[in-house]
């Protein structure tokens, strides 16, 4: 319980020139196994925050590690990316031309898995998910939680210490959102999951609560 | 996913295929016509050629050189000079089948005609298949292979030309498709058909090649200011036109290369503008910015590659399409390894070129902004 998962010293991040400031010193240590919702009004940096803990922003100042990481420009953001971080996002973000199974193994192409392996790895993911006779199918031919199931499936391909979910249920209806929710909570044992969320009953399920109000941490 | 990238937008991917496609044709077309006629030149100048070529002064290439009758005469009491060969050639009109009307324009095909020296050693290059050379004083003509081929032509036949009959009395072949697609008749003839006829060239053999060539070429060009002496080994340097179309081939594939390049840096601008949030999604989960700009290129690589293949056939096809259709020889087309070697270097060039620009560009794209991209 005592690795430091993701770990932010005085972080700040603003934009346009400092006349908009999303985050300001903000510190937060969250720890290998927790599970963390981060809620807050619209527009408050909860996206902001969970940029900066994807490694897909850097911090006007103040100082993000992920894993031991710093997030500088040049640091090896991709690799870190795509071995140790799983995105969920509000929308499913899958790419419209590839099918399910295709989708689900995008993030093993780096690593260069072999096609096999990595089509028995998607399969048996999307089967875990409910998907297995979807694999084939574009995402347009899918409803939003089959789609957003997919999604998580592929967050989980790489088997990633930290998941990270924008909204995860934000498209979907209550019993959709459910399912994710619980297939989230059940991937998550023994990881670390952050979930930013409006969603009450979603933070209630998670072991701690920060939020985020005008760009600064109050912890619940 | 290069395949299914490209065909997600079909016409959009055939248009800046054809436009590669095209442009490679042009060049394959091009290239191969102007390789195919400054070989026949070459080939020409060679079988005609004595040790020097002289034509008139000034003219733009040797086929327009317009000279008297008696510049044969003064060029032989050169003591130098062992021969000089009179070379006249011209353009008419012959129906396109021996016996068909002469009056139905349709019917008639333009002809390249030589008219030489009869019994001379430079008539003899030309081997005969069939039947003999002409004689003297009669209006006998010996006729290419190639031509009495098309024309469905043989020995014993008539061929009415320049308004007088020939008879055809005999076949030859040289390899040369100019040669082997026109008539040769005698110096002799030309002369009583065109009164006032002059000659293209003469070609001069020396009794010392070796030793008297730039005295022989100094003397003619200081004697006779109508006159210029070439050595023959360089004779193709002198037909500017050939020079002038190579140029002009040149300029016509950059053009054609440049348009193909635009339609590829449109078609993958176009793509990355439209694929921004997927390149974002990409960036997320944790594809390096090299995959991603290696998928950018080798879409616009792949897109070259089959445009150039296909513009490589079309270029061969169209140029043997134009060749059997046109009636002069002149136009024959070469495909040197190095052509196709241009070809490919050009296709791959136009790919990467072309997708310099949107994989830049796509690099620049931040993950977070590209998420949240409509």
């Amino acid at each position: 319980m005592n690795d430091v998962i993701v770990d932010f010293q005085n972080v700040s991040r603003f934009f346009e020139e400092g006349r908009v400031r999303a985050l300001e010193r903000v510190s937060l240590k969250i720890y290998r196994g927790e599970t963390v919702a981060v809620t807050g009004p619209s527009g408050s940096g909860k996206s902001t925050l969970l940029g900066l803990m994807g490694a897909l922003d850097f911090p006007s100042s103040g100082e993000v590690k992920i894993m031991g990481s710093a997030i500088t420009p040049d640091a090896p953001l991709a690799r870190l990316r795509n071995e140790k971080i799983g995105f969920v996002f509000q929308q499913h973000h899958l790419l419209p031309h590839l099918n399910l199974e295709e989708n689900v193994m995008a993030p093993l192409r780096p690593a260069r898995v072999p096609l096999k392996e990595a089509r028995a790895k998607s399969r048996e993911l999307l089967d875990r998910l409910g998907l297995a006779d979807r694999a084939d199918f574009l995402p347009a031919k899918l409803s939003n939680g089959e789609r957003q199931r997919a999604a998580l499936a592929r967050a989980l391909i790489n088997d990633p210490q930290l998941i990270l979910a924008d909204e995860p249920t934000g498209s979907l209806d209550s019993a959709n959102g459910e399912v994710v929710v619980e297939r989230l909570l059940r991937a998550a044992v023994g990881k670390t999951l952050v979930v930013v969320t409006h969603n009450p009953e979603i933070s209630s399920r998670m072991g701690r609560v920060v939020q985020i109000l005008d760009g600064r941490l109050i912890e619940t | 996913m290069m395949f299914k990238n490209l065909l997600r937008r079909k016409l959009r991917t055939l248009f800046a295929l054809f436009g590669v496609a095209l442009a490679i044709a042009a060049l394959v077309a091009l290239s191969a016509v102007t390789e195919g006629m400054l070989l026949q030149l070459k080939r020409l100048a060679t079988d005609y050629r004595g040790d020097v070529m002289v034509q008139a002064t000034g003219v733009l290439d040797p086929l327009f050189s317009q000279l008297p009758f008696d510049t044969i005469s003064k060029l032989r009491e050169l003591p130098e000079v062992k021969a000089a060969y009179p070379v006249v050639s011209y353009l008419t009109k012959v129906p396109r089948l021996g016996t068909a009307a002469q009056n139905d324009p349709d019917k008639m095909r333009y002809f390249l005609v030589f008219a030489l020296p009869s019994g001379s050693a430079l008539l003899k290059r030309h081997k005969l298949v069939a039947g003999n050379y002409f004689s003297t004083g009669m209006p006998e003509l010996i006729l290419g292979a190639d031509a009495a081929h098309q024309m469905n032509l043989k020995v014993g036949d008539r061929l009415l030309l320049s308004h007088t009959q020939f008879s055809i009395v005999g076949i030859f072949k040289t390899g040369i498709r100019l040669l082997d697609g026109a008539a040769i008749y005698s110096i002799q003839e030309f002369r009583r058909i065109f009164s006032n006829a002059k000659l293209n060239l003469v070609a001069l053999d020396l009794h010392s090649p070796k030793t008297d060539l730039t005295t022989v070429i100094d003397k003619i060009n200081a004697d006779h200011t109508e006159l210029e002496a070439l050595e023959s080994a360089k004779i193709l340097d002198h037909f500017r036109h050939a020079a002038l179309f190579q140029n002009f081939a040149n300029g016509l594939s950059i053009i054609a290369l440049c348009i193909a390049t635009l339609g590829i840096l449109n078609v993958m601008m176009m793509s990355i503008h439209e694929r921004t949030r997927e390149i974002g999604i990409l960036r997320a989960i944790g594809w390096p910015a090299g995959m991603i700009v290696k998928m950018i290129v080798s879409e616009a690589f792949l897109l070259a590659l089959a445009g150039g293949f296909l513009g490589a056939w079309l270029g061969w096809a169209g140029t043997e399409l134009l060749i059997s259709s046109v009636d002069i020889g002149i136009v024959n087309a070469l495909y040197p390894p190095a052509l196709w070697i241009k070809a490919a270097v050009l296709t791959v060039s136009v790919g990467v070129i072309g997708a310099t620009w949107p994989a830049w560009k796509a690099l620049r794209i931040s993950p977070l902004e590209a998420l949240r991209y409509e």
